[in-house]
C-alpha cells in the first residue's frame, strides 16, 4: 500500500505539488493523467523518495517513505524514469542484469540470471539480448529499461513498479503489451502506478484513476467515475465527445478540438 | 557466464603482464638471457649451487632494472585504473586525469613543495622525502578533481565542453605556475621541475618504489570492487539512486582512490600522459563496457602497457634515454583523434 496524504511540494514559492492524498493499493493499476506541466513526474519522484515532499507524508507499505535505506526500497519498488540515456555501451543483456544489482553482491546467482531471462521474455527483448544499447532503436531502447525495472522486483511478490510514460517512444502493438504486462503484474499482487498521457490506454487498463491539474488532485476515483467530458475539458483544455463501445468497459475519449480559452 | 568470461580475460591479461615485465627485465644496455634470470632466481632461493651469472649482471638487474621496471607496471597500473574509475564517474569515455587537469594539479603542488618545501623535504629525509610529495601532489590532484566535477557535472550529466574548457584551463594555469615556479627556483630544482614536465621513470629506486607503493595500492584493491556502482551511474544519477546506490558515497570514494594514485603516480614519475584514457578504451572495445571487468582489466594491462613503453624508452635511442611521456603520447594521441571522431559519429546517429 502507497498512502499519500496531503503532500506538497514547493520549489521557491511555486507549488508544483498541491495536497494530494490518495492510496494506491498493491493488485491494482493506478494511472495518472494531466497536461504537461501538472505535475504527474514531480509526483511520481515524490513517491520513490528521489525529493521529499514540503508538505504532508507517504506512507509506503507501513513506514513512512524516508525512514527507508536505498537498498531496501530498492529490493521493494523499481522505478522507470522519463529520460533514460545510458553513458557506456552495455549490451541489452548486461543492461537488464543491472536491475538484479540491489539483490547481489559481486557476481549474480542463477537465480538473478533466471529473472533477467524471464524479464527479456516477457518483455519480448531476447533476440536483442547481445546489442549494444546505442544500436537500439528507441523504441527497442524502452524495451530494454522496462525489462531492467521488471527484474528489478520480478521475485519480490508484493513489490511496487513506478513507471514515468513507460509508452513512449513504442508502437500501439508494444503499448498495448506493455499495459497488458502491467495489468497482469498487478493481478499477481503488484501494484502499479503509471503516468500515461492516452486516456484510453488508462481507462482500459487502470483500476483507478488521478488527474491533476496545475498540481491539484482535480479527480480521483474509477475510470468509470473519472473518465467525463467536464474532466477532460478542465485538465487538458480540449473538445471531446465520449463513445460508447460495448468491447470497453468505460466509453472511448474523441477529441474534437481546442475549446475556446476565456 | 559473466563469471567465467571475467577471469580468463582477467589470467590472460594478467600472462601478458608477467611476460612484459620479464622481457622488460632482460632488455637493456646490460643484456640478461632469459636463462640466466632462472638461473639468479633459483641461485637466490637456495634451489641451485652454481650461478650461471656475472655479479654485475644480477647488480644491473637487482638494483636498476628490476625496481624501474616495477615501478613502471605500478604506475600504469595506477594511472589506467583511476582512468577507467573516473571515465565511470563522469559518465564519458574521453574523461583522462591528464586531459582534464588532474595531472597538472598534482604537478603544480609537487613543484610548490620541491621549490617552498625544499628544507623541509632536506630535514625529514629522502625516504620520507617521498611520501611528503606525494601527499602534496595527492592534494593538489584532490582539489582539481573537485573542482573540475563541480564545473562540469550539471545535474548528474558531464558537460563535455565545460569538462574540456575546465580541463585545459586548469593545465594552462598549472603550467604558468609551474613556470614562474622555475624564475625563483635553484639549479637543482629546476631540474626536478623539468622531469616533472615530460615524464620519466629515471628516478626508479626501491625507495621511490616503496614509497608510492601504499598510495597506489590501496586503489588498486578497492577500486575494482566499485565495478557494480559505476555501472549502475552510467544508467544516470537518479537511476542509481532508484536501484539502491548512494551516488554520494560512490563519487565521494571514487573521487578520493583516482586521485590518490594519481597523485602518486605524478610525485614519483611526472605526467604520463593517455595511458588512463587509452587502456580503459582497449578493454572496452575488445571486451565491453562491463567496469567489473574494465576496472581491474585496465590496471593489469595498464601495467604490462607501461612496461612496454618504458622498455622503449630506454632502448629506441640507446644508451640515451626518451622521456617515457613521449612514447606515451606519440602512441596515445592518434587512438584519442579516433576517439573523438568515434563519438562524434556516436552523436549524429
Amino acid at each position: 500500500m502507497i498512502k499519500v496524504n496531503n503532500v506538497s511540494y514547493l520549489v521557491g514559492k511555486k507549488e508544483i505539488v498541491k495536497n494530494v492524498s490518495f492510496e494506491a493499493k498493491q493488485g491494482e493499476i493506478m494511472a495518472i493523467l494531466g497536461a504537461n506541466g501538472a505535475g504527474k513526474s514531480t509526483l511520481l519522484k515524490l513517491l520513490c523518495n528521489e525529493i521529499t515532499p514540503s508538505a504532508g507524508e507517504i506512507i509506503f507499505y507501513d513506514k513512512a517513505l524516508p525512514s527507508y535505506q536505498l537498498k531496501e526500497l530498492a529490493r521493494k519498488r523499481s522505478v522507470l524514469t522519463q529520460h533514460n540515456t545510458l553513458s557506456l555501451s552495455f549490451t541489452a543483456k548486461e543492461l537488464v542484469l543491472m536491475g538484479r544489482y540491489p539483490h547481489f553482491d559481486g557476481q549474480p546467482t542463477e537465480h538473478d540470471l533466471e529473472m533477467v531471462k524471464g524479464a527479456m521474455q516477457s518483455t519480448g527483448i531476447t533476440h536483442l539480448s547481445g546489442r549494444t544499447y546505442e544500436t537500439l532503436s528507441g523504441g527497442e531502447q524502452q524495451r530494454v529499461q522496462l525489462a531492467r525495472v521488471i527484474a528489478q522486483i520480478q521475485d519480490v511478490a508484493d513489490g511496487w513498479l513506478l513507471l514515468d510514460e513507460p509508452t513512449n517512444g513504442l508502437d500501439l502493438l508494444h503499448q498495448q503489451q506493455l499495459l497488458i504486462q502491467a495489468r497482469d503484474m498487478a493481478d499477481r499482487g503488484y501494484g502499479v502506478i503509471c503516468i500515461l498521457h492516452d486516456i484510453n490506454l488508462a481507462a482500459a487498463y487502470a483500476d483507478q484513476i488521478l488527474i491533476l491539474k496545475q498540481g491539484k488532485q482535480q479527480a480521483l476515483g474509477s475510470p468509470d467515475e473519472v473518465i467525463n467530458c467536464e474532466n477532460i475539458h478542465d485538465a487538458f483544455g480540449i473538445k471531446v465527445q465520449l463513445m460508447k463501445n460495448e468491447n470497453f468497459r468505460c466509453p472511448l475519449v474523441i477529441t474534437t478540438g481546442r475549446i475556446n480559452q476565456a | 557466464m559473466f563469471v567465467k568470461n571475467h577471469s580468463y580475460i582477467l589470467i590472460g591479461l594478467t600472462i601478458l603482464l608477467v611476460a612484459t615485465i620479464i622481457a622488460s627485465v632482460c632488455m637493456g644496455a646490460v643484456h640478461i638471457g632469459v636463462s640466466q634470470l632462472w638461473s639468479m632466481i633459483t641461485y637466490h632461493t637456495g634451489l641451485s649451487k652454481t650461478p650461471e651469472f656475472t655479479t654485475q649482471q644480477f647488480a644491473v638487474l637487482f638494483n636498476l632494472r628490476l625496481p624501474r621496471v616495477l615501478l613502471g607496471a605500478l604506475i600504469g597500473a595506477a594511472l589506467a585504473i583511476s582512468g577507467s574509475a573516473i571515465q565511470g564517474l563522469f559518465r564519458n569515455p574521453l574523461a583522462e586525469p591528464g586531459l582534464i587537469g588532474i595531472s597538472s594539479g598534482a604537478t603544480l603542488f609537487a613543484a610548490l613543495m620541491i621549490v617552498f618545501g625544499g628544507k623541509l623535504l632536506v630535514a625529514i629525509g629522502g625516504n620520507y622525502g617521498y611520501y611528503l610529495l606525494s601527499a602534496a601532489a595527492f592534494v593538489g590532484a584532490l582539489i582539481t578533481a573537485t573542482l573540475v566535477y563541480r564545473l562540469a557535472m550539471h545535474q548528474g550529466r558531464t558537460i563535455i565542453t565545460s569538462l574540456l574548457l575546465t580541463g585545459i584551463a586548469i593545465n594552462a594555469l598549472a603550467f604558468a605556475f609551474t613556470g614562474l615556479l622555475t624564475y625563483i627556483s635553484t639549479d637543482e630544482q629546476l631540474r626536478n621541475l623539468t622531469f616533472w614536465s615530460l615524464g620519466s621513470l629515471g628516478g626508479a629506486s626501491w625507495i621511490s618504489f616503496g614509497s608510492v607503493l601504499p598510495f597506489i595500492a590501496i586503489p588498486l584493491i578497492i577500486l575494482p570492487f566499485m565495478g557494480k556502482s559505476l555501472n549502475a551511474l552510467a544508467l544516470g544519477e537518479v537511476q542509481a539512486g532508484h536501484m539502491g546506490f548512494s551516488v554520494a558515497n560512490i563519487k565521494r570514494i571514487v573521487l578520493l582512490l583516482a586521485t590518490m594514485s594519481v597523485g602518486a603516480s605524478v610525485a614519483v614519475a611526472g605526467i604520463i600522459s593517455f595511458v588512463g584514457l587509452v587502456v580503459p578504451h582497449i578493454i572496452r572495445i575488445g571486451f565491453g563496457a562491463d567496469n567489473r571487468l574494465v576496472i581491474p582489466g585496465s590496471a593489469i594491462l595498464g601495467a604490462a602497457m607501461l612496461t612496454l613503453a618504458d622498455l622503449a624508452s630506454r632502448t629506441i635511442v640507446a644508451p640515451a634515454e626518451l622521456p617515457i611521456g613521449i612514447v606515451t603520447a606519440l602512441a596515445g594521441s592518434p587512438v584519442f583523434i579516433y576517439m573523438i571522431g568515434a563519438q562524434l559519429k556516436k552523436q549524429q546517429v
